[in-house]
């Protein structure tokens, strides 16, 4: 009798032992407080740090397929959010999912602010999460949400442009020039961006649009390279910025924005070294001359990096 | 006269310049549409007219692939001799065209 108790005992054990052994460690690792202004245009240092940092910790191996960790996003403490913020936010989860599926969750809160909370439910962002959020419903806000895609998605720009017309009451003819603007920054995203970049990189665009007092407002952004970087140099460029890194010193290389207003003029960068390419910055930055289109901002950041590497133009 | 009128033709919300790059490339429209109609005028002698109104809008690169691609396969002077393009909603498209016709191998 003692020694059949004792066998269901150590089967039992048994059986104990093997369930434990297919549970992984979940740890909550990351407590990535937003900073009170999130927003990459009004508040550019502390929103770059914040950035920088959740990348930073990605990369510093913290983490491993056996003990997966947890980045919790508290935005409870946000009271001033603009939207290229949240682009962006979204844009480096997807990233990090992409590379590091097994090694990271993510979790996190809502703003506490009302008009933020409305502002982040509005703009789409919980359709690129699963959520069990019950709070504010997306109201009938006057913008389209944001939008991402990994080529040329001409459903996409024809949706835009349906919006700007009908918001401004004008006919399909007016936006032809926002309809090339699109599909341009969408190619070059698809041919160009993530040229250098890691394989498991995300190669996606994101976009979105939004009527400011009758004015639409367009962000467009990916995280690739940088157009410095990802356009063609000529030998004497790269010779001189070699001798630069040399002597850690840049004294005759040309900015990063000088990079970016030749290939806005035009002046053959395309990286295929086809004569016949190139075409589509040119034509952006002609609409811009042109009085097309306002206030045209070309904005680069380098996160993981210390602020004295970042650069807006 | 041999017509194509892109927005019925092939799409009123035509693409970037590769097939890779997404649908309804510069590339698929000239494989696809514009050589085959370009080889019929050649054949018959005739003038080949397309048609860019009704569209959301050509992107440059579409443009340069569709017809600076076909320069490029048959010859400038020889598209330039055999094709014409109305464009009444965006006039400036016309020579715009001609000259990645013109500037096709440069």
């Amino acid at each position: 009798m003692a020694a059949k108790a004792m066998q269901k005992t150590f089967k039992k054990r048994k059986k104990k032992k093997k369930k434990n052994r297919n549970i992984r460690k979940i740890a909550l690792s990351y407590e990535a407080i937003a900073p009170a202004v999130l927003s990459l245009t009004k508040n550019t240092a502390e929103t770059v740090n914040y950035f920088s940092e959740i990348i930073n910790y990605t990369l510093n191996g913290n983490s491993s397929r056996k003990e997966k960790k947890i980045i919790h996003f508290d935005l409870s403490g946000i009271t001033e959010l603009t939207i290229d913020a949240i682009m962006y936010l979204i844009a480096i989860i997807h990233n990090i999912k992409r590379k590091m599926y097994w090694e990271y969750e993510f979790k996190g809160n809502f703003p506490k602010n009302l008009n933020v909370n409305k502002q982040l439910v509005d703009c789409g962002f919980l359709k690129f999460f699963s959520s069990d959020y019950r709070g504010i419903a997306r109201t009938k806000s006057d913008n389209i949400t944001i939008e991402t895609g990994s080529k040329s998605e001409p459903l996409i720009a024809k949706q835009i442009c349906d919006y700007v017309n009908n918001v401004l009451g004008t006919q399909r003819v007016y936006t032809r020039f926002l309809y090339n603007i699109l599909i341009e920054l969408m190619t070059n995203t698809k041919q160009h961006a993530y040229n250098n970049s890691d394989k498991y990189f995300s190669h996606k665009w994101y976009i979105f649009v939004e009527n400011v007092n009758h004015s639409i407002k367009f962000i467009f952004l990916d995280i690739g390279d940088g157009i410095p970087k990802t356009i063609r140099k000529k030998f004497t460029e790269k010779f001189i910025e070699n001798m630069d890194k040399i002597f850690n010193k840049p004294i005759l290389s040309l900015e990063d924005n000088e990079y970016i207003l030749s290939a806005l003029e035009g002046h053959k960068r395309s990286q295929t070294k086809l004569p016949y390419r190139g075409k589509g910055l040119p034509k952006i930055y002609q609409y811009y001359i042109d009085n097309n289109i306002h206030n045209l901002k070309i904005m680069e950041y380098v996160f993981g990096a210390k602020m004295n590497n970042m650069m807006t133009y | 006269m041999i017509k194509i009128i892109i927005a019925q033709d092939f799409s009123d919300a035509p693409g970037g310049r590769l097939r890779s790059e997404g649908d309804f490339s510069g590339e698929e429209f000239r494989e696809s549409i514009l050589e085959k109609k370009f080889e019929q005028t050649l054949e018959s002698d005739d003038t080949l007219l397309v048609d860019l109104d009704g569209g959301y809008g050509y992107a440059p690169s579409f443009l340069e692939e569709a017809f600076g691609g076909l320069a490029r396969k048959y010859g400038f002077q020889k598209v330039l001799n055999y094709i014409d393009i109305k464009t009444d909603d965006e006039p400036s498209l016309k020579q715009e065209i001609m000259d990645y016709i013109k500037n096709s191998n440069k």
